[in-house]
């Protein structure tokens, strides 16, 4: 979602009204990484409350209004970074349910939550790392260089990992049909 | 990248984005996170006690020809307090200008006197004092050392081999979640007759990999030496500790390896003088680096099946310990009874597969062998002719099932002159401590002229590596519950001594924080290990620190607390000097002796309008710094190169920074050091630029530039490799070296020679 730069403006100046404002501009978005790189909702909860509070303390060091969104990425990103640090490694699951909004009803329910299970079996395959490259670049949208400043790593590491993890997720999606 | 891998990379995310779509659209913003939820849960974070945080932002006043301000600090004086997030706060260590501190010329005794703890809190973590003074139960009270950290980890003793395969067996289960991922308390089972189980018959004489080799010349082509055959190898963190790359020489032959649209995967042998490809290797397109040593070429690539299953020894778990542990757990889990389990169903094992050719007659590489090792590449290096290989590898075996492989549990290895993979046995297998990393890093050292390799492992992984002459050090980054309930990111850092193919484990340690890469390491040339660190703070703000340790891997000295909410950028050690740069706000380079390895000492920190992110020491106190623009609005673009006079750390003087600005400029420089020329003899500095013109169009270029104390830098040479179409059909200038008077420049598809000085064109040769 767009951000509303003056809201921005208004924000930092320390409106509060403004701020909740822009959050909500970008609530859904910061909420999909988390998801995404956590795997559940409650810790994605979690990390985009403690994000909201950060922000609204630090918004007035913000030096470009600009650079709003890929300034409380980072924030976001950071808080996931450590929520990742607390979770046993080689777990990467997911918890399926928090991805599916299961009270949809319809005649092709059963197909497409297949292919969204499929799609969310492919996801655990990966590291809570490089589920938040996959969230940042392809659900998101980030270029790579954007998405290499909100991780705070460079941009050639950023770029061979996104490559290997697309193929990696592609692998799996197109070879589930064959199980 | 080179274009097809982006290609590729961008037809991936179209398919995938489609693929998110839907999921995307069902994900919906809980309640507890709309924008009202938001503001009440606000109001009351806001209700409770205030604590003014310093977060006091340094800005150098400007100082005209000497742009350094020095405020000495004696010693490890930097605390922290990191003890909750409601009563933190920063002690701000900045070093602020003061103004006898800028007028004087200090002598390192100076104390300091610019830490300001604005919140009030009181407390004796500032180090006014004259240097010794330094109270460590004041620093130490509420910081966290390097020690104490490590006293909480290493409850239990240090890295050891394994005993036994029970021994590994039971820590690999306790390490990868243990009985509460089965919901099992219990304790271990017994002790078994170990019985080792690598293999290797060498009756048959095995398939070799085959490799197309392509010649071109007859055998009979000599190729002349260059003239004055000097000549630049690949820019590397420590001298005669080599690193493999896409492109190397021998001062005679240029090797280049490239992929080139639908021809694929090769290196290319060329001759220099002649300007004539005398052979080209055909490579996996995996392959991503390669060495050139003594008549051997070796290639290096991540490559999922070169240890296939069917070479390795059939030999359960349990046949190799016993099986209490299935036991134990088939108890709590009755369902998971005797499953015949199919092995096919197991991910292809990662290995690190490397290719060795002989090169003793450069116009017909022969390919002598194969060696693969279980894993993901994560590095490697070479010295003396000894390649040593790094990986890391991640297990989950079935501990619950009967005929669950022992080659689940090991890391194997698989030469090309056997005819079947090896298991590591356990003593060459090293736990960790206190490690809940389920994989394995496995290092492995190969004399490149023999052939022949020894390899371990260490159960509980790492991150990276850095290589001295001497000693490879493995650096691992955990996050830990350190008292108070807050993480810290921890660095283990654990060090092999190294002769040959000799590798011995000799000691590890733990640091707070984490390295940025490679070069946040340095050896000194007493050998020490000095490492710059950035930690994560409670409250999501950073600090930034440099710690020196022993042989074993003990902290004695530190210099903590520098640029509080900034992380390390940039580190280079020249001698006992270190030259440190952090970013977000001001990006200074701070300038810490470490001649004292017990007392670092701050002495200065110069501002900078760029953000070198690469360092490179030249001979005669210069220092070049290659990073990036940083805009008014604080946004990160374009080339920024910085050149310094630092041939008196007390007085380190910015002499220029060159921008090159605008557009989307960007060089593979920024991002990987290899990737930079530099010509001390002749004050030459190279490195590729790409950039996009005004309809979109990627324009790759190579630059050199010669730089002095004087001028600083001069653009010498903007080198193209135009093919006429627009598109560069070459590809992307990535490289660029130096045999004798002529400079070479390559793209996948072409090199360049120039003559040094008017860098004309001499000569040129396609690839593909």
């Amino acid at each position: 979602m767009v951000v509303d730069i003056n809201a921005v403006k208004q924000a930092r100046l320390g409106d509060k009204e403004s701020f909740a404002e822009v959050y909500r501009q970008i609530a859904d978005d910061l909420y999909k990484v988390a998801l995404y790189s956590l795997g559940n909702a409650h810790d994605a909860q979690d990390v985009v409350s403690e994000t909201f509070i950060e922000a609204y303390k630090g918004i007035k060091n913000l030096r470009d209004d600009n650079s709003f969104k890929p300034w409380i990425m980072r924030i976001l990103s950071i808080r996931c970074k450590r929520k990742i640090g607390q979770y046993i490694s080689g777990r990467n699951q997911l918890d399926i349910d928090d991805f599916l909004d299961l009270s949809e009803e319809g005649n092709n329910v059963e197909e497409s939550s297949s292919n969204r299970i499929a799609l969310l079996h492919a996801l655990e395959m990966l590291s809570h790392q490089e589920r938040e490259i996959v969230a940042l670049a392809v659900v998101q949208g980030y270029t790579v260089r954007e998405t290499a400043e909100i991780l705070g790593a460079p941009q050639g590491t950023v770029s061979s990992k996104l490559h290997r993890t697309l193929k990696k997720l592609r692998v799996q999606l197109e070879g589930q049909g064959k199980e | 990248m080179n274009p097809d891998k982006k290609l590729e990379m961008e037809q991936d995310l179209e398919f995938l984005r489609g693929q998110f779509d839907k999921l995307n659209r069902e994900i919906r913003l809980p309640h507890s996170l709309e924008a009202d939820s938001m503001l009440k849960l606000l109001e009351k974070v806001e209700q409770e006690p205030k604590v003014e945080k310093n977060h006091k932002v340094l800005w150098l006043k400007p100082l005209a020809a000497i742009a350094a301000c020095f405020v000495v600090v004696a010693g490890s004086v930097y605390a922290l307090r990191g003890t909750g997030s409601k009563s933190s706060s920063m002690v701000s260590s900045e070093m602020s200008v003061s103004k006898e501190a800028a007028d004087t010329q200090l002598a390192p005794e100076y104390a300091l006197r610019a830490l300001e703890d604005r919140a009030g809190m009181g407390g004796g973590d500032t180090g006014g004092g004259a240097p010794g003074q330094e109270s460590d139960s004041d620093s130490g009270k509420a910081a966290v050392q390097p020690n104490e950290a490590a006293d909480d980890l290493n409850a239990g003793g240090g890295v050891d081999y394994a005993d036994n395969y029970t021994q590994l067996r039971d820590a690999a289960f306790r390490i990868g979640g243990g009985m509460d991922r089965y919901a099992v308390r219990n304790t271990e089972g017994n002790e078994a007759a170990d019985e080792v189980y690598s293999q290797e018959t060498t009756e048959q004489q095995p398939e070799l990999k085959s490799s197309k080799i392509e010649l071109f010349t007859s055998a009979s082509l000599n190729s002349d030496q260059i003239a004055g055959s000097g000549y630049t190898g690949t820019n590397v963190q420590e001298d005669g500790v080599d690193e493999a790359d896409i492109v190397k020489t021998d001062g005679a032959y240029l090797y280049s390896l490239a992929e080139n649209d639908s021809v694929g995967s090769y290196i290319y042998v060329t001759d220099a003088a002649k300007m004539k490809v005398t052979a080209k290797i055909q490579v996996d397109d995996d392959v991503s680096e390669f060495y050139v040593s003594d008549d051997r070429l070796i290639t290096v690539e991540n490559a999922p099946d070169a240890i296939p299953q069917e070479k390795l020894p059939e030999v359960t778990i349990v046949g190799a310990t016993d099986d209490s542990l299935v036991r134990q757990l088939q108890q709590k889990n009755p369902s998971a009874t005797d499953q015949n389990m199919s092995r096919t169903d197991v991910q292809a094992t990662e290995a690190v597969q490397v290719c060795v050719f002989d090169l003793s007659d450069p116009s017909a590489p022969k390919m002598i062998k194969t060696f693969a090792q279980n894993g993901n590449y994560i590095s490697s290096r070479m010295e003396s002719g000894v390649l040593y290989i790094v990986s890391s590898y991640s297990i989950s075996p079935a501990f619950d099932m009967q005929n669950a492989q022992l080659s689940s549990l090991v890391p194997a290895v698989y030469d090309s002159t056997s005819s079947r993979a090896q298991l590591l046995s356990a003593d060459q297998i090293a736990i960790l401590p206190n490690s809940d990393r389920a994989s394995y890093t496995v290092i492995s050292a190969m004399d490149t002229s023999s052939g022949k390799s020894a390899t371990q492992a260490i159960l509980g992984g790492s991150d990276g590596i850095y290589m001295s002459p001497n000693n490879l050090y493995l650096y691992r980054t955990d996050f830990q519950q350190a008292s108070g309930s807050q993480n810290f990111e921890i660095t283990r850092i654990i060090r092999f001594s190294v002769n040959k193919s000799q590798v011995r484990l000799v000691a590890d340690g733990t640091v707070t924080g984490s390295p940025y890469g490679q070069f946040a390491l340095s050896e000194s040339s007493d050998g020490r290990l000095r490492i710059a660190v950035t930690a994560t703070q409670s409250d999501g703000g950073t600090t930034n620190s440099l710690y020196v340790l022993d042989a074993e891997m003990q902290c004695i000295g530190k210099a903590e607390g520098l640029a509080p909410g900034e992380t390390v950028q940039s580190v280079r050690y020249v001698g006992d000097t270190a030259y440190l740069v952090t970013y977000r706000q001001g990006d200074p380079v701070f300038v810490i002796d470490l001649s004292d390895p017990q007392k670092p000492v701050l002495l200065g920190q110069l501002k900078l309008s760029g953000l070198p992110e690469y360092l490179h020491p030249v001979g005669d106190g210069l220092l070049i710094g290659i990073g990036r623009n940083i805009g008014q609005d604080g946004t990160v673009a374009g080339i920024n190169l910085s050149l310094f006079d630092s041939s008196d750390p007390l007085d380190m003087k910015k002499i220029q920074e060159y921008q090159i600005d605008g557009g989307e400029y960007y060089s593979e420089a920024l991002d990987n050091h290899r990737a930079v020329l530099c010509d001390e003899s002749r004050n030459l500095l190279g490195l590729p630029v790409n950039t996009v013109d005004n309809q979109g169009r990627n324009v790759d270029s190579y630059y050199v530039f010669s730089y002095n104390r004087q001028n600083g830098f001069t653009l010498k040479a903007n080198l193209r490799q135009d093919s006429g179409t627009g598109n560069n059909r070459f590809g992307p200038l990535n490289r660029g070296l130096i045999i004798g008077d002529l400079l070479y420049a390559f793209s996948p598809g072409n090199i360049a020679s120039y003559n040094i000085g008017t860098f004309s064109q001499k000569g040129s040769v396609k690839l593909a």
